[in-house]
């Protein structure tokens, strides 16, 4: 056999049969679809063409059967049925099981099918009677078997197949008389047909391509090898008629091009990154030599050329980024690839379980690196069967419960900074956490006392556990307690996490996390005790700065906890976990790390930044070592090992005591920490500057050609928007006169207010930490608030409102009520002068006029003498908090009607506040668009029901993890 | 004689002992590269280094064979060894001697005076005037050398 004709015939066919499942399962949702049902026949009649020139005699038998089949059902419109897209999509996999064998061994797999073509054939004998005709034909149903040995797949009741184009009212007389063959027809003759009614012109025609059908089909075999020019020929001019068809359509020029080649060229450009991370280490470190030597680049040891070094290196930057990216793109394959299956996984579990189940896909054309995607198939696949399985009830249960008889299985993909998510939900029963948690006590996994500490979320986790599922029966598709621990394994191998929710009886969502690519991963450069390690960026979700000293560090058991946000966060050594010696040091930076299912800590010593490393395998040496995920190369040319967080994870074991201590909320210290603020703190103009994070969306590093000049200010193009740039030493009073490079970067902070956003431009910044703001100073200045202390340090504090209204005076007058006539009081009590300072001026801003007290004591005075219209309280403040001051108001009769909105830090939880609250709103510090929005509700005298007004609760993770990812 | 050997030996000295690898094994010797060591490694391994942006585990023969550890400092010489399983790891040595072809003359089947761990490893020895080399077997010493297999 001529291989390359095999080999394109392969291709083509491939191609052909790689849509021909999903036309199936749509052909079944729309019965009616003949245009459909012509495009399936023109599939398999293409396969079966081709086939028979290069001799492939089982495919080509297999082919045929199916050929009639469709070819029958579209020459009487037969309607499908359920039943009849289940043979046919059995032949389907015949056919696509021999491509497979033959692509493999090039040559036909010893698999008898003369089982399916039999039942072919009396489907198609079944559809012809029911058709039109009588009770003859379908006679025959039965004797179909040794019917179709004996005739080797010779078209004998195909009149489609090789009738194309005749009439259906001839081709009905013909199936009449039984002339169904070409031999048939021949041996009928002339007379023969006469007889039946034909007129004699259509008579001779029909012979005609008898005998041509007749004559093609006996030199299978001979003429092999003489037919490669005519099929080739063939080839060549049906795919100018396709482009013929396609009209002045634009046919996308594509080449293939072997995946070996793509992974070679992939392993090079890592290689580049490396090198190119080489140069840039050097060209810098040039470069500070330059600008140490009085700001000139000194011409080194009389190399004229060396001045362009440095663009020449960033042009190689540039350029080798660029063709990164495009490589990575040539390995991109949309998830449809591995989808395309799913309808018919579902059709067929849903006809095997009785269930009705309908997919919905969303998001098919996200693209995955596609060694991710094969990693990802198996894993999807299982999900997918336990979520027809064990997630979605059968049709009456789902009537019972008032849920539509057919179940809905949704698959979504969308890409998320440099991950994809994808998640499959369905509306099924849900998973009940309850049972999760009894189960996993009885087989031991957890113990009675865990069990009930452990909230509904973290059981449900559980079913990834191995040995557990919560199936009632074991049914042969899944429920056997091996496969979600796999599915688990899997997904973190390629690098990913999965995750499930559910609510009894709403059905169940799992989601996957999963990095966009494996050949080249954005990590952290961490170091403990003199050793570097990276932490790949997908695991990480913030950084902490830790201090020995530090009030937030809590052992229980024996574990480190640090105190994070009102949990107990547990923290592990990182020199501790690989033996690097012993060191009961506290200080360092905590790496804030989400992998199987827990988050957890790590302290290092120090974070040197953050890299684009390219993945480079580990040794056998290194196989039974779960927490190294391989290695790379720094710019130094050192070798450096790369974390594996999912097998770190491992080496967490916490007692049972700090188990149970792990997240737990620690309400009371959340009081004492009540002021703590994420603050950035960064440099400009010689000086320490602190800002809250809660405005900062993000730190981006713009090169200095993204400026643009607009009037008299500075522009940024930014995410679609064009916002103005503020430049901190410029707002400090000094003239930038120095002129940026094209390329430098400059740092900038993002800053964002509701829908707003501006940039605020600084020289560099040095941490993001959490810290008490108290003002020691307070600022002339209008742009700054006072100073405070932070790390020992005296660092302004920028008045954030301020800087807004400079970018963009009207920053506030759209939330400003121009209805409003007379100026409102406001009595806001507040400890801390930071808020006072921050709040006071946005409030007189809106044309409040605002009475200030220090605490709850202080306020009852104010009030004991006049009557706001509004009164707006912290709720923890010394003496008589916030809630007390509260109470208090509400037994005053000429008081009790005044709106009272609590200002709090950490969204307040039902436990301390309940139903009996004083409070008309609660709001979050800081969140100063839902303070707006509210004062403008409640004091236009619309009246407001109690709502939490957090709208913000997670955003400071995000802001933090924002920064580390950007 | 094992029949996959090839004729040509590459001989170099561990400690005061002179060894011998199967040329067809041997892919170059480089001189000590900046090394990365990795915790909680098997006590062979000394670390990964960088050659030409291939990552390689370095191991430490004396360590394998129940050698005493070399002089700090002490200059040595890393040899580039393939693994059946196409893997490169680096050796390290103390000196280099030569590529010889193997006289078969002098050879003689491993000794049973050879402590247990070199018997392991061994494929044999060529006795020439007082000196004894011992061909070592690459696949075996690797064996010897992964986690869980020190013994």
């Amino acid at each position: 056999m001529d291989e390359e004709l095999l080999s394109e015939f392969l291709v083509e066919s491939n191609e052909n049969m790689a849509s021909i499942e999903q036309q199936l399962t749509d052909l079944e949702a729309n019965p009616g679809d003949f245009a459909l049902l012509d495009a399936i026949f023109r599939t398999v009649h293409t396969v079966k063409g081709s086939c028979g020139f290069i001799g492939l005699t089982s495919l080509q038998e297999i082919a045929h059967a199916g050929e009639n089949v469709l070819g029958k059902m579209r020459s009487t419109r037969y309607a499908v049925t359920p039943d009849l897209i289940s043979m046919l999509l059995e032949c389907a996999d015949a056919i696509q099981t021999i491509l497979g064998e033959l692509e493999a061994r090039g040559r036909e797999p010893e698999v008898d099918h003369a089982s399916l073509i039999r039942r072919l054939h009396a489907v198609e004998r079944i559809i012809e009677a029911g058709g039109t005709f009588g009770v003859d034909d379908s006679k025959d149903a039965g004797s179909g078997g040794p019917d179709a040995n004996q005739h080797e797949g010779a078209p004998d009741a195909a009149p489609m197949a090789w009738l194309e184009g005749f009439e259906h009212e001839c081709l009905q007389r013909l199936a009449a008389a039984g002339l169904n063959t070409p031999e048939s027809l021949l041996k009928a003759g002339f007379a023969g047909l006469k007889k039946i009614g034909m007129p004699p012109a259509l008579a001779l025609q029909l012979l005609g391509t008898a005998k041509s059908v007749v004559k093609t089909k006996i030199p299978e075999t001979i003429t092999a090898e003489v037919q490669p020019a005519s099929i080739r020929k063939e080839g060549r001019s049906r795919i100018k008629s396709i482009g013929e068809t396609a009209g002045g359509v634009h046919v996308q020029e594509t080449i293939r091009v072997e995946l070996s080649v793509l992974d070679s060229l992939m392993n090079q450009v890592g290689e580049l990154v490396l090198t190119r991370n080489r140069l840039m280490q050097v060209v810098n470190s040039i470069d500070a030599m330059a600008f140490a030597d009085h700001g000139t680049p000194p011409p080194p040891a009389g190399h004229a050329n060396a001045g362009h070094l440095i663009p020449i290196s960033r042009d190689i930057d540039h350029i080798t980024e660029h063709l990164q990216e495009q490589l990575l793109k040539t390995r991109m394959q949309p998830i449809s690839s591995i989808w395309g299956t799913v309808p018919r996984v579902v059709r067929d579990m849903g006809r095997q379980l009785n269930k009705k189940i309908k997919v919905v896909m969303e998001g098919q054309d996200t693209e995955l690196d596609r060694t991710i995607l094969a990693a990802l198939k198996d894993p999807l696949t299982h999900i997918i069967r336990n979520s027809c399985d064990h997630g979605i009830e059968i049709p009456s249960d789902r009537l019972a419960a008032g849920k539509p008889d057919t179940g809905t299985l949704t698959l979504t993909a969308r890409q998320e900074s440099g991950s994809i998510i994808i998640q499959i939900i369905d509306d099924g029963a849900g998973i009940d956490a309850e049972a999760v948690k009894n189960k996993a006590v009885d087989m031991g996994v957890l113990t009675d006392d865990t069990a009930r500490g452990i909230s509904d979320s973290e059981a449900l986790q559980l079913i990834f556990h191995a040995g557990l599922s919560t199936a009632k029966k074991v049914s042969n598709i899944s429920g056997r307690g091996v496969g979600m621990d796999v599915v688990k394994t899997a997904i973190e191998k390629a690098g990913g996490s999965v995750k499930i929710q559910s609510q009894t009886g709403m059905g169940a969502t799992l989601n996957i996390h999963i990095p966009l690519t494996m050949a080249i991963i954005p990590a952290l450069i961490a170091g403990s005790k003199g050793q570097r390690f990276a932490i790949p960026q997908m695991s990480v979700l913030e950084l902490l700065t830790a201090h020995q000293s530090s009030r937030e560090w809590r052992t229980v058991a024996g574990q480190s906890f640090f105190h994070l946000r009102g949990q107990l966060l547990p923290v592990m050594r990182l020199s501790d976990c690989l033996q690097l010696g012993d060191n009961r040091n506290d200080h360092g930076t905590i790496v804030v790390i989400h992998a199987g299912n827990r988050t957890f800590g790590i302290l290092v010593d120090k974070i040197f930044g953050a890299e684009e490393l390219v993945v480079k395998p580990l040794g056998a040496h290194f196989r039974e070592m779960p927490f190294f995920g391989g290695c790379s190369i720094l710019g130094d040319g050192c070798v450096i090992p790369i974390m594996e967080c999912n097998g770190l994870v491992r080496l967490l074991r916490l007692s049972a005591e700090a188990e149970a201590a792990t997240g737990v909320k620690e309400t009371k210290e959340t009081a004492e920490n009540r002021d703590l603020q994420y603050t950035l703190v960064f440099h400009g103009n010689g000086s320490r500057f602190a800002l809250p994070m809660r405005l900062v969306e993000r730190l981006e590093d713009v090169p200095s050609r993204s400026f643009e000049t607009v009037g008299n200010h500075e522009v940024l193009q930014y995410r679609g928007e064009v916002i103005p740039v503020l430049r901190w030493n410029a707002l400090m009073g000094q003239n930038d006169e120095f002129i940026m490079d094209d390329e430098a970067k400059q740092m900038c902070l993002i800053l964002a207010d509701g829908n707003k956003r501006m940039c605020l431009q600084v020289d560099t910044v040095e941490d993001i930490l959490e810290t008490e703001i108290d003002l020691k100073i307070k600022s002339e200045e209008r742009l700054l608030m006072g100073t405070t202390v932070i790390q020992g340090q005296a660092t302004a504090i920028v008045d954030v409102f301020e800087v807004l209204k400079k970018a963009d005076p009207g920053w506030f007058s759209t939330r400003n009520n121009p209805a409003m006539d007379r100026r409102r009081r406001i009595l806001f009590a507040e400890d801390a002068s930071f808020f006072r300072g921050l709040l006071v001026p946005l409030l007189e801003s809106m044309n409040f006029e605002v009475w200030q007290a220090g605490n709850g004591m202080e306020a009852e005075e104010i009030l004991a003498r006049k009557s706001p219209d509004l009164i707006l309280t912290d709720l923890e403040m010394p003496d008589v908090d916030g809630y007390e001051l509260a109470q208090w108001v509400r037994k005053q009769p000429n008081l009790n009607h005044i709106p009272i909105a609590a200002l709090t830090a950490n969204p307040p939880n039902e436990r301390n506040l309940g139903s009996r609250t004083p409070f008309d709103k609660v709001l979050i510090k800081m969140d100063r668009s839902g303070l707006v929005e509210y004062l403008q509700t409640a004091l236009d005298g619309k009246p407001d029901s109690f709502t939490f007004a957090d709208r913000s609760g997670t955003n400071d993770m995000e802001a933090i993890g924002d920064v580390v990812h950007g | 004689m094992d029949k996959r050997m090839s004729r040509d030996l590459f001989s170099c000295r561990v400690n005061r002992q002179w060894i011998g690898f199967n040329i067809r094994h041997v892919v170059e010797v480089v001189p000590p590269q900046p090394r990365t060591t990795m915790p909680l490694a098997p006590p062979a391994v000394l670390g990964l280094i960088n050659l030409r942006g291939k990552v390689i585990t370095e191991l430490d023969i004396r360590c394998i064979a129940g050698l005493p550890p070399g002089d700090k400092g002490a200059p040595y010489h890393i040899v580039i060894i393939q693994s059946e399983s196409g893997e490169d790891v680096g050796l390290v040595v103390d000196e280099v001697g030569e590529v010889a072809e193997m006289n078969v003359e002098q050879y003689e089947k491993t000794p049973d005076s050879l402590p247990a761990l070199w018997r392991q490893i061994s494929d044999g020895v060529l006795k020439k005037d007082d000196e004894v080399l011992v061909i070592v077997n690459v696949e075996d010493l690797l064996a010897l050398s992964l986690p869980g297999k020190e013994e």
